[in-house]
This record gives C-alpha cells, sequence and structure tokens, in this order.
C-alpha cells in the first residue's frame, strides 16, 4: 500500500468522530430567507444554502475530496429530521454514551445551545409524536414494534450511475429545463411537476457550486503550496472539481471524484444512511479500461485512488440519537459496493476491476465500504477464491450474495429481466432492481417476533407491564397442540404488521408534502420524467422495508412449548408459564429440558426448519400485500441489525431455554449456542427458509474460528460453505473469520485493536467501536471449528 | 448397531468436509486414546459433574442405586450401574450421557446425506471411524454398500488389527483408507496399546501391495512415546519400502482427558511433542520424500 494510504487511513481513523454546529446555522439562515416557498424548492434551497456556504476542506495528501461536515469524521445535525429539542438534550450524551460517541468542541456547543432552540418543534420527528396513533404509539413503548423514517428522511437511494456518468448534472438540468419549456402551466399538476423540476435545477447546481468551492480551494492551496509535486496533485484536484459533477467525466480520475460527488451529496442533503454505491465495478470499468488502454493509468495509480476513495466513505457518519445507536451500532452507513454478478444478457459481468475493488479493500481494511459480491454458477473462481481469501485473513468483508436468488426476488418485485439481472443492495441486504430505478427500502419498523410470541402465551397481554398489547388469542392453556400456539404466534405478528403499516402510512404523506428531498430523488430513474420527487413515488419502483427480529428464537420457542408439554407432558401449560414468569427460578430441570431435549432451529432438522420457514413465508406474504401512500411495495426482511439485543432486553424467560431480557437470535441465524452440528447443519437449516418469498432479503451470519480455515484448505472449506448454501437458495452469507481470544483482548485493549473489522448485521464495523453488550453478543456467536 | 453417534462438518478424517461415523468397541486400548468411551464393546455411561444442576432426578429412578449424593454432590458407582440408561433419560442438562446410541444403518445414513451437497463439492464423504471399525464386519459391509448407494464416498479409520479378508474387501469400495501406526516396536506397541503390532504391519503391507485402495498412514505423535528419532526412521523405511507417498502426523490433544474423567477413569498424563521436535519430525520425513499432511 502506498505512504499516502497509509497516512490517509491513520489519520482518519484518528479523527475522533466529532459534531458540528455549521449546518444548524446555514440552515436556520435559509428557512428564514427562503420560507413560504413551494415545499420542493424550500428544500431544493436549503440543500444549496449549505453547499454554498457550509466549509469545504482538502486535507494534505486528499486526491478525493469533498466533506460531509466542518472537520474530518465530523457530522453536522439535520435538525429538520431530528427533533432539536431531543439532539439540545441528548448533547452531553451524544460525548458520554458508550455506543457510537461523539466529540464536542465547547465554542460547537455554544453555538448549539443558541441555536438549536429555534428548530424545536420543526422536525419530523416533532410531527411524527402527534401524528402517530396512539395504539401505534404504545406499540412502540412496549418493544412490540418500530416506525421508520420518523427522524430522517423516507430515502435510501441507489442512483443511475451510469446515465449521471454520461450525462453530467448539467444534462440533468437541461432535461429539467426542457420538460419546463414543454410544460403548459394552469393546472395544479402541471405547477407541482414545474416546481419539482426547478427545485432539481437549484438542487444540481448547489452541487455543483459546492464542488466549484473546492476547485477554488485546491487553486488557493496550490498558490501557497511549496512542495511540486504536491502543487500538481492540488492542481488537478481543482480541474476535477471544475469538471465534475456539472460534465461528464473524462477518466477514471474523474470518474471517481464525480461519484464521490453524487455519493456525498444526499449525505449532506439529509442524515440518511443506506445510500448504496451500487454496481460499482460495472459502471467505472469503461474509465478504467479506456485510461489503461491509453496508458494514462497503472493499475497501481487506480488502486491508490480507489483507496482514497474508500477512506473518504468511511468519513461519513450518522448521528443517531442513543436509542438508535444502539439498535444500529458501530456508526455503520450501510455504502453497499457491488462487484460481479451477471450483466443483463445473462453473462458474468466480473472485470478486472471487480478484482481491484476487492484488492483495494484487502489491502486497506476499512469498515466502509462493505463490499457486496454477487456469485453466480459462472463466477470466475479466481474473483470467487479472492472474495474467500480476505475472509480468511478476518477481513470480515466481502459478503456474499446469490444471483439465483436475489435475482427472482427481483423479477417478484416487479423488475423487468434486465433492471432485475441489474440488480444491487440498496440498505443493507435488500435485493432491488438495479440502474437506478429502484427507491428502496425506507424503514417502516421492525416487529420484535419473540415479543409477539410471548403475548401469545399470555392472551395479548404484556407480562412486563401487565398491560393489553395485542388481541386477546385464548388462554394457551385451552391449547391442545402446538398448531394452537402458532395460530396464536401468527396472530399477534399480523397486528404488528398492522400497526407498522398504519403507523408507516401515517408517515408517509408527510414526507411528501412537506420533506420531499430533492438532490436524492433527480439522481433516481423516472423522477425528472414524472416531475416527482421518490416521496411522491417519483421512482420506478418504490418498496418499503419491514423486519422480522428473532424468527429463530420464535421458532425455537414454539418447539419447546410442543416438546414439554404436548409431547413429552413433562410440564403443564400452566406450570410451564409460571416458570416463564419467574424466569425460571427453581424450575432449572424444566429449562434444562427446554434447552437440551426441544428440537431447535440451525440443526438441519426439518420440523423445525419447517416451523420457522412457514413462520418466515406467511409473515411475507402478508406484509407484502400491502402498498403505502406513495406506492411503494412492503417487503418483508429476515434481519434485525443489532435490534435483537435491545429487543431481548424487553422479553420475558422464554420456552426456548432463554433468560429473561437474554439476546433473541441475531438475524437468520440459529439463536447463540444452539446449533450444535456444525456450519453444513446451520447452513442447510437456513438455506431451508425458502428465500425467495422474503423480498427484502435474509441476512446471514456466520463464524469461523481462524485456527480452522486455514490454508488453502481452508479455503476450500469456507468457499464449498458458501457456494453449498447458494446452491440450496441462500440469498446472502455474511462471515467473520476471527478467534475469541483476539475479540476479547479487543475488549481489553481497544486501543491496539481499532483496526479489527466484525461484521455486526449487514454492515461492518471496527469491533472496538462497538458496545460492550453487543461485543459479547458477537463473541458469543457460535464460533464454528473452535480448536480443543 | 452401537454407534458413538455421527459427527458432521468433520475436515480432520480424510479429504473435504465429512461426516464421521464412530462405532463403539476396539482391539485396541491406547493408554492416550482421545476417544476412551469408545474402546469398550458395551454401552457405558458419562458423568460430567459440570452440567449437573443436582435435581437428583437420576437418583430416584435408577435401579440399581449406583447414583447416590455425598456432601452435595451426585456420585455414580460403575459397579453397580447396570448402564440400563433410565438416570440419561432423566438427566435434562446432559451431565450423564451414553457413550454410544443404538442406531440402524438406515438411521446413521438419514444423518449423513443431508450433508451430500458438501461432501460433492470438496471431495469429502463419509468416514468410518471409532472404535474399530474391523470389529464390525456386518455392519460396515451394511453402511458401505448403503453409502455406494447413494454415491457418497467413503474413507475408512482403521487401526488395522482384525481379519484381512475383510479390511481387503472393505477397502476396495472406499475412496481412502485410514491406516493408524502408533508404534514400530513391538514391545512398546504392546505396552501402550494392550495389543502385538505385528498383525497391523502384516495386514498394512498386505493391503498396500494390493493396490486396492489409496492408503494414508496415520501416527500420534506423543510426547516421550514416539516421537523420537527411532520411531520416525522405522515408519520412513516401512512408507518408503511400501511405497506409501503422505503420512499424517496427530499431535496429542488433551480432548480425550475430560472423557477418561467422565468415565470415572484416571487421566492419562501425556503431553504433545514441543514444536520443534514436531517440525523436525516433519521435516524428516520431507527429506525422504514423504509427503506430511
Amino acid at each position: 500500500m502506498r505512504d499516502r494510504v497509509v497516512f490517509l487511513k491513520k489519520r482518519m481513523l484518528d479523527a475522533k468522530p466529532s459534531l458540528s454546529a455549521e449546518r444548524v446555522l446555514l440552515a436556520r439562515e435559509a428557512y428564514t430567507r427562503y420560507a413560504g416557498e413551494a415545499a420542493p424548492l424550500f428544500r431544493a434551497h436549503v440543500f444549496a444554502h449549505v453547499l454554498e456556504h457550509m466549509t469545504v476542506l482538502i486535507l494534505p495528501d486528499e486526491l478525493i475530496v469533498g466533506n460531509q461536515s466542518k472537520r474530518q469524521r465530523c457530522v453536522s445535525f439535520h435538525p429538520e429530521y431530528m427533533s432539536a429539542r431531543r439532539i439540545h438534550e441528548n448533547l452531553t450524551e451524544f460525548v458520554r454514551r458508550d455506543t457510537d460517541p461523539f466529540v464536542l468542541p465547547d465554542d460547537e456547543r455554544r453555538l448549539l445551545d443558541e441555536h438549536l432552540p429555534w428548530w424545536y418543534g420543526r422536525s419530523t420527528e416533532d410531527r411524527m409524536e402527534t401524528i402517530l396513533p396512539e395504539d401505534v404509539q404504545q406499540a412502540r413503548r412496549q418493544a412490540l414494534i418500530t416506525i421508520g423514517s420518523r427522524t430522517m428522511p423516507s430515502s435510501h437511494t441507489m442512483p443511475n450511475h451510469r446515465r449521471l456518468l454520461a450525462e453530467g448534472l448539467n444534462g440533468y438540468i437541461a432535461r429539467c429545463e426542457a420538460h419546463i419549456a414543454a410544460t403548459v402551466g394552469g393546472s395544479r399538476e402541471a405547477q407541482e411537476k414545474i416546481n419539482f423540476w426547478q427545485a432539481a435545477i437549484i438542487a444540481c447546481r448547489g452541487a455543483i457550486a459546492f464542488a466549484a468551492r473546492l476547485a477554488a480551494l485546491a487553486e488557493a492551496q496550490a498558490g501557497t503550496e511549496p512542495d511540486e509535486r504536491r502543487r500538481r496533485e492540488l492542481r488537478r484536484i481543482a480541474e476535477n472539481c471544475r469538471r465534475t459533477p456539472a460534465e461528464p467525466p473524462r477518466d477514471f480520475y474523474e470518474a471517481l471524484q464525480f461519484v464521490w460527488f453524487i455519493h456525498l451529496m444526499p449525505h449532506i442533503e439529509t442524515n440518511s444512511a443506506g445510500n448504496g454505491l451500487g454496481r460499482f465495478d460495472q459502471y467505472m470499468f469503461p474509465f478504467y479500461g479506456r485510461d489503461l488502454a491509453a496508458g494514462r493509468l497503472t493499475r497501481e495509480d487506480a488502486l491508490e485512488l480507489l483507496q482514497c476513495f474508500y477512506i473518504k466513505t468511511s468519513e461519513l457518519l450518522p448521528v443517531r440519537t442513543t436509542e438508535d445507536a444502539v439498535k444500529f451500532a458501530g456508526y455503520p452507513m450501510w455504502q453497499i459496493l457491488m462487484v460481479g454478478g451477471v450483466d443483463i444478457d445473462g453473462a458474468d459481468a466480473g472485470n478486472e476491476l471487480s478484482y481491484l475493488c476487492l484488492e483495494a479493500q484487502e489491502e486497506a481494511q476499512l469498515a466502509q465500504p462493505a463490499i457486496g459480491m454477487r456469485v453466480h454458477p459462472h463466477t470466475p473462481e479466481a474473483l470467487f477464491r479472492l472474495g474467500l481469501r480476505m475472509i480468511q485473513k478476518g477481513l470480515a468483508n466481502p459478503a456474499f450474495f446469490n444471483d439465483k436468488v436475489s435475482i427472482p426476488i427481483c423479477l417478484a418485485k416487479g423488475g423487468t429481466v434486465a433492471e432485475a439481472r441489474d440488480w444491487a443492495v440498496v440498505g443493507c441486504i435488500e435485493p432491488h432492481p438495479g440502474g437506478g430505478v429502484s427507491d428502496a427500502s425506507p424503514t417502516a419498523g421492525y416487529v420484535n417476533g419473540l415479543k409477539c410470541l410471548e403475548l401469545a402465551l399470555h392472551n395479548g397481554v404484556d407480562p412486563r407491564t401487565g398491560m393489553a398489547a395485542g388481541p386477546a388469542t385464548g388462554d394457551p392453556r385451552s391449547f391442545t397442540g402446538r398448531e394452537d400456539l402458532i395460530r396464536a404466534v401468527e396472530t399477534q405478528l399480523r397486528h404488528c404488521w398492522d400497526l407498522v403499516v398504519k403507523g408507516y402510512n401515517r408517515v408517509v404523506p408527510h414526507h411528501m408534502l412537506e420533506w420531499p428531498v430533492i438532490f436524492s430523488s433527480l439522481i433516481m430513474e423516472d423522477c425528472i420524467d414524472k416531475g416527482r420527487s421518490i416521496q411522491e413515488g417519483g421512482a420506478r419502483h418504490s418498496y418499503t422495508g419491514t423486519f422480522f427480529c428473532g424468527p429463530a428464537s420464535v421458532t425455537d420457542s414454539i418447539l419447546g412449548v410442543d416438546c414439554a408439554v404436548f409431547r413429552e407432558k413433562i410440564v403443564t401449560m400452566d406450570r410451564l408459564l409460571a416458570a416463564l414468569d419467574n424466569n425460571f427460578a427453581g424450575e432449572e430441570r424444566l429449562r434444562q429440558f427446554l434447552l437440551n431435549r426441544a428440537p431447535k432451529f440451525g440443526n438441519d432438522n426439518p420440523e423445525a426448519d419447517r416451523v420457522c420457514r412457514d413462520l418466515m413465508v406467511r409473515s411475507s406474504e402478508y406484509v407484502q400485500s400491502f402498498d403505502d401512500a406513495r406506492g411503494g411495495r412492503y417487503c418483508l426482511s429476515n434481519l434485525s441489525q443489532t435490534l435483537n439485543v435491545l429487543y431481548g432486553e424487553y422479553c420475558g424467560a422464554t420456552p426456548d431455554g432463554r433468560r429473561s431480557g437474554e439476546a433473541l437470535s441475531d438475524n437468520a441465524s440459529p439463536v447463540n449456542g444452539r446449533d450444535l452440528l456444525g456450519p453444513t447443519a446451520t447452513v442447510n437449516s437456513v438455506a431451508s427458509l425458502d428465500q425467495v418469498n422474503t423480498y427484502d432479503g435474509t441476512l446471514f451470519n456466520l463464524r469461523f474460528d481462524s485456527c480452522g480455515v486455514r490454508g488453502d484448505r481452508g479455503l476450500d472449506l469456507i468457499g464449498a460453505v458458501v457456494k453449498t448454501y447458494f446452491d440450496n437458495y441462500g440469498q446472502h452469507i455474511q462471515i467473520n473469520v476471527v478467534d475469541d481470544a483476539t475479540l476479547r483482548a479487543a475488549q481489553r485493549e481497544p486501543e491496539h485493536y481499532r483496526g479489527l473489522v466484525v461484521r455486526v448485521a449487514g454492515y461492518l464495523a471496527y469491533f472496538t467501536d462497538l458496545d460492550r453488550k453487543v461485543q459479547d453478543n458477537i463473541i458469543e456467536r457460535t464460533a464454528h471449528l473452535k480448536s480443543t | 448397531m452401537l454407534a458413538g453417534g455421527v459427527q458432521r462438518f468433520s475436515i480432520a478424517d480424510g479429504p473435504g468436509i465429512r461426516a464421521s461415523i464412530f462405532v463403539k468397541g476396539c482391539p485396541l486400548c491406547c493408554a492416550w486414546c482421545h476417544n476412551p468411551e469408545l474402546v469398550a464393546p458395551e454401552q457405558q455411561i458419562l458423568f460430567n459433574p459440570t452440567r449437573c444442576i443436582a435435581c437428583l432426578a437420576c437418583t430416584e429412578v435408577c435401579p440399581s442405586r449406583a447414583l447416590s449424593v455425598r456432601d452435595g454432590a451426585l456420585r455414580l458407582e460403575r459397579a453397580q450401574c447396570s448402564s440400563c440408561l433410565r438416570c440419561v433419560r432423566e438427566c435434562y442438562s446432559s451431565a450423564l450421557r451414553a457413550a454410544a446410541e443404538s442406531v440402524s444403518v438406515a438411521e446413521l445414513l438419514e444423518r449423513v446425506l443431508p450433508d451430500k451437497a458438501f461432501y460433492r463439492a470438496t471431495g469429502g464423504g463419509v468416514t468410518l471411524s471409532g472404535g474399530e471399525i474391523l470389529s464390525h464386519p456386518d455392519f460396515a459391509r451394511a453402511i458401505l454398500r448403503a453409502c455406494a448407494a447413494e454415491s457418497v464416498p467413503v474413507a475408512l479409520d482403521t487401526c488395522g488389527y482384525g481379519d484381512y479378508d475383510l479390511l481387503r474387501e472393505l477397502a476396495a469400495g472406499c475412496q481412502i483408507i485410514l491406516y493408524d501406526v502408533k508404534l514400530m516396536d513391538p514391545a512398546a506397541h504392546l505396552r501402550y496399546t494392550g495389543r502385538d503390532n505385528r498383525l497391523i504391519l502384516r495386514n498394512l503391507t498386505r493391503l498396500a501391495r494390493s493396490g486396492c485402495a489409496p492408503i494414508r498412514i496415520r501416527t500420534p505423535v506423543i510426547a516421550g512415546v514416539n516421537d523420537d528419532a527411532g520411531h520416525t526412521a522405522a515408519l520412513i523405511e516401512l512408507l518408503r519400502d511400501l511405497r506409501l507417498p503422505e503420512i499424517e502426523l496427530l499431535p496429542y490433544h488433551e480432548l480425550g482427558t475430560t472423557k477418561n474423567a467422565a468415565l470415572g477413569r484416571p487421566v492419562p498424563e501425556f503431553a504433545p511433542p514441543d514444536r520443534e521436535t514436531l517440525a523436525a519430525i516433519a521435516a524428516g520425513y520431507e527429506a525422504a520424500g514423504i509427503r506430511v499432511i
């Protein structure tokens, strides 16, 4: 790795995440100046005003430039989304908390104290508190569901990079102008479109102005730079920023700077996370190939530029409330960069850049971007093995995605064959029709599956509070068999999905009417043609994400009841319920029975696997029958992020032998430590979930202990596990290869393990950034092949 | 058939990803055995006190009063135990476990077939291990036939102490024979394993000369027992003589010690060779043109 990259990486890692007041002030100015404008114009003006006045940075030795906020790894608030009152109340906590803390300099703190009160009551979050129905609010308080897009926009974007690179933002402006010229006004509908196009032009010009300011800065720095080589670099940076993102880039370096600008903008516009980089190796290859052929670029130069780009993505940070920081620990941004897979004709699409993208991460070992390798039956073995080698080294990058499942999912979601083959992850693992056509998966809400099981065992009453929290599904003492319990659980689950849909349907129109996100919309296909933002259903396809937490915990609990009460009859339902309510006090023998005698998901047990599959498939079918107000299809994801830990704290003891407060199963994986037959059995179980029905994907974490997977043979073993999982229709798998000793050592001496990257859920995080509880949870994930 | 069960994702007993089937009963009785619960042919009970929750349900069902409580801890009097397994059925925490279970060939097949795709992807299959498979001819033939019918390759893991004709017959249907040679010195072999090694070496010689299946010699490496130059030199000579290309060194590990304790036996005191000695042994084989696995 070149010295520059080593230096840039170290500087980035050493920079403590910090907070800035700058945007709070600038947005306030814009709010005052542009108050009264129609919503799209207003939002675009706020965006452009920030871009025209925020601090721009070019740090020593940078090649790719453009910053999210005032300092490196610094984040500004978006008080139009997160409640300013809540931010203000939390400022001290942001600094002190264990999970994802921030530095807040005193002068910034004083500015925030002065300006935040002006924002009180102006955020989406404030609005949502007043518009969500009481039953939805109560379910949130009971840790039964979450409702998304309350503190952030309803957007996860993945732009049409190919078109952007071909037309430049000036081309987009020209299209908007042509639409305006061709539209005869005089109707509300026409004016709304004109407003959107004008807003889009303002937003594009803001982005171009931001780049121009960087160009001016680069020139100024070049003027005083004593080093000749750096002077040349700064002049080149200036040239890049004069050209892009206004005009189409002419070479690989310009294209990278261009893509960085496009990727950065949504992170300045809003506090959104989950903006994908799409099929990077596909849309960037033409530039790389041309430069290489013309002798303008060497492979090594390209590698350095890519690493500079990766370091920029690593600088992006989210600011979350402490509650959300625990749910999504490790400052995750879900910037997924896809490589490999098939092209729109169905042939292998891998190219030299696919390898280079991986090699850049193999060397740089950064938490961002997370690389998703699309695998299909004709994926070149060399590319696949390069990915495996990175896994074997413990980089936890890339994650593997299966074309064989993801393409049919994208067809089922309404994509054309070409769009489906061009699929990419938007968000975490969610496959979406590609080419910038999908406004994908804003989070509608998570459902605490195990809480539903608890409600089913208490006739709809939450035993923690004694309050009714779900429909009365009958006294479980009257249940005569497993099917009765499953029916009750499914009724509770449906009630939760109903609440999520009801709550989120209230949320969407407010984003539509008051908080349309203009830049993030115009880069998506069809928004300009339709003259509508993604919040108004402007994208060709719109989807809405819902998440099922803890399916394996629910499955094991159902089987525990079935085994203990109905089949072996070692205990009555009455006594089992009493044991659960007392957290198994005095009932350790019963708990041991539940732990060791009842079937468990994850052991290739067809009965257990069928219960889990039915839960997932029926939930998917139910949820996926709804549309939201913008026409977004609700899609289900078998995914919990790290919410399984928090949700566990709200659940009492359960009939899988789990004690009160312990975590739920992690994502689609079996419950920690309950898969006892090794990875092949676990893989078979998870693959049996009929994942093609679950449109927003199935997140499977598997951990191997490093000593079991050494050498070429180890590579073969990991490869066989991935391939067989994919042959059996698994959609996604991510593998951590790391030993407990290393993780424990990192807990003891975090300063020595800052670079240790783990996959927490659909994203990578620096292990030492994680909360202690989440760290413990990762260590507890069954490590296969542990040395003995 | 009494079997010690099936270990899936077995990656240390032959090529690829495998499932190992462990039979119970072995003619040898190696002092360092890591599967001591599979030596005796009859059923036994393993007791792991750390898992015991002292619910004492076992004491109530034991017909021969072999289980009792002393100083608050459960005790198992093995002399009185008839291995009826009633206690095991009551022991939900698995502190009391049966060393083996009674299973049919069909049941075993059902447990190994789900991983067929993994075998195929890695050139793996089923390994018949133990115990000693040669002590169970009918079972060995049946499981081999059943695996062949499902196109699952089989490896034989044997100590070589058994009937040659049976060995030859089984070997002909196997992917590879993992053949253990523990000690070359007959007296030491007798002392440590309870049996003379002449039959083992004779069977090996005949099998190798027959050429009916690839053979991989495996030898445990135990400090002070067989990590000396003499054993290595003798084994090299044998391998060269038989034109066997590879050897797998299995450094002693302490996995078996907990099982000895669970069987109520004194824990044998052996140690793995030190790193340098192991490296020197490996180098010795490599220098003689024998691949070390």
